[in-house]
Formats: C-alpha cells, sequence, structure tokens
C-alpha cells in the first residue's frame, strides 16, 4: 500500500486510464505472505546446490577431480544463472500484480505470466456486494485473504486475491459506494 | 586479450552447442521478464535499477560459465 499523494509529487497518473478528478485511495498487491511461500520454494531449488557439493564430497569424490570437476561447475553455473533467472519472475509477476480503489471504481491489474497481461474495472455505482474471506491456517494468522465484489452487470466475481486486511478492504469499497450520489447508484443498477 | 571459445573436438562443439543454445533460451526469458517490468511497472526508476542489478549479476555467473566451459579438457 501506498500513499495516493504520490501523484501529486509525480504529477502523472498512477494507473494507465486513470481520469483527471480520479482520486486513488488504495493501492495494493498479494500480502507478503503469499511472496515468501514462493520465495521459500525458491529457496528449496537453491539448496540443491549446497545438497550436489555435499553429495559430491560424501558420496561421489571422482567427481570433484578433473575432468569431471569442470563439468560439475559448468552445470552449476548454468543451474545459478536460471535460479536468478526463476527469483526475477517471481519478483515481477508478484510486483506487476495489483489492485487499485479508486473514488469511481475498482482496477484488476493481473500479470498471470510474463506475456499475459490483464486489466479489469468495475464502477462502483455498478457493485451490488461486497464480500471478504479469511480461510485457512496461515491467512487467519498473517490476516489475508479475498475480497470479492459482485457487479450488477458481470455474472462473475470481481476478485482480489490474497490481500492483506481483507475486511478493512471491503469496508472502504462499500463506504465508498455509499458515498456515490444517489442518482449514479440508481443509474449504475437500471444499466 | 578476450578469451574465444576453441572447440578442440566434436565432444567439446556439442557441449559448446548446447550451452550457448541454453544461453540464447535464457537471454530470450530474461528480456521478456525486463520489458515486462519495465513496460508495465508502476515505478521505472524501481523496474531499471532492479534491471541493472540483474543484468551485473547475470553477466558475473555468464562470465563464469564460460569460463568453465573453457576449462573443460578431454
Amino acid at each position: 500500500m501506498y500513499l495516493p499523494s504520490l501523484k501529486k509529487i509525480l504529477g502523472e497518473s498512477q494507473f494507465p486510464g486513470q481520469q483527471e478528478n480520479e482520486e486513488v485511495c488504495l493501492v495494493i498487491r498479494q500480502h507478503w505472505f503469499v511472496f515468501f511461500m514462493r520465495l521459500t520454494l525458491w529457496l528449496l531449488f537453491a539448496a540443491i546446490l549446497l545438497a550436489t557439493d555435499w553429495y559430491i564430497g560424501r558420496y561421489a569424490p571422482v567427481l570433484a577431480n578433473s575432468p569431471y570437476a569442470e563439468i560439475v561447475s559448468l552445470i552449476k553455473s548454468i543451474y545459478l544463472m536460471f535460479l536468478m533467472l526463476g527469483l526475477l519472475m517471481l519478483w515481477t509477476i508478484y510486483y506487476l500484480n495489483m489492485q487499485i480503489v479508486t473514488n469511481e471504481r475498482l482496477v484488476d491489474i493481473d500479470q498471470h505470466s510474463l506475456l499475459h497481461h490483464k486489466i479489469s474495472e468495475l464502477y462502483l455505482s455498478r457493485m451490488q456486494d461486497v464480500t471478504a474471506e479469511v480461510k485457512g491456517l496461515f491467512p487467519t494468522f498473517f490476516n489475508y485473504g479475498n475480497v470479492y465484489i459482485q457487479s450488477a452487470a458481470e455474472v462473475e466475481r470481481f476478485v482480489f486475491t490474497n490481500i492483506p486486511n481483507p475486511t478493512a478492504v471491503a469496508k472502504l469499497i462499500s463506504d465508498l459506494y455509499e458515498k456515490l450520489p444517489v442518482d449514479e447508484k440508481q443509474k449504475g443498477r437500471t444499466e | 586479450m578476450l578469451n574465444v571459445y576453441q572447440p578442440t573436438n566434436l565432444l567439446h562443439t556439442g557441449i559448446a552447442l548446447v550451452f550457448y543454445l541454453l544461453m540464447a533460451g535464457f537471454v530470450v526469458y530474461s528480456f521478456l521478464a525486463l520489458y515486462a517490468l519495465n513496460r508495465f511497472g508502476h515505478s521505472k526508476l524501481l523496474a531499471t535499477v532492479i534491471s541493472l542489478i540483474y543484468i551485473v549479476i547475470i553477466a558475473s555467473l555468464f562470465a563464469a560459465a564460460q569460463t568453465n566451459l573453457n576449462s573443460i579438457k578431454f
């Protein structure tokens, strides 16, 4: 989460398609624990490198001598390069997934993979129902979960996945909806 | 002086070919990741810093890998 005053400092929009008088209320990404879980998996792959050294030293000392040692070093170097690439991809996908709540609409920016970028938006006036869900051991402990927003027109729900403090976010969205002018709410329901 | 790898037999040539094919794939994926980060990332400054750090690390690792490739003797 960061402050909306950033717009004033930078003098530019905070996301593509931002209107001039549109005020950003909240910018959120997935909870840090979600990234930490992926990082733990990455660390397991990194541990394979250390485990290889231990295994060679204990069970296959012949691989520590020339000419095999150079081949093993080459394989380890290449493996390390791909590990670094994996870390970059993990972080990039985590960083590019974000949700933005403005005083007019909700914007969900999804980066499913490096070549799969999706931006969905929902006007608050078309919103019908907001649900916060915290489910499971870690989400309960670290207070993260999903927020589902049902719109008037769409069959599918708008989902903010694994965001921190989903109850507060759901309340913020409800409050923003309540602040909308009555005619705008009615217009959204009839559309 | 540039240390150019010169294969001395068919096995060396095969290993070098596999190595450079892997590196080509690696470069393509790295480029995609850095492009996505710089194209869609909100903070261009952060994206640039991350990209530079990544390029420096990968250049070092590539140099190490190439040295390892050159030192393989049969």
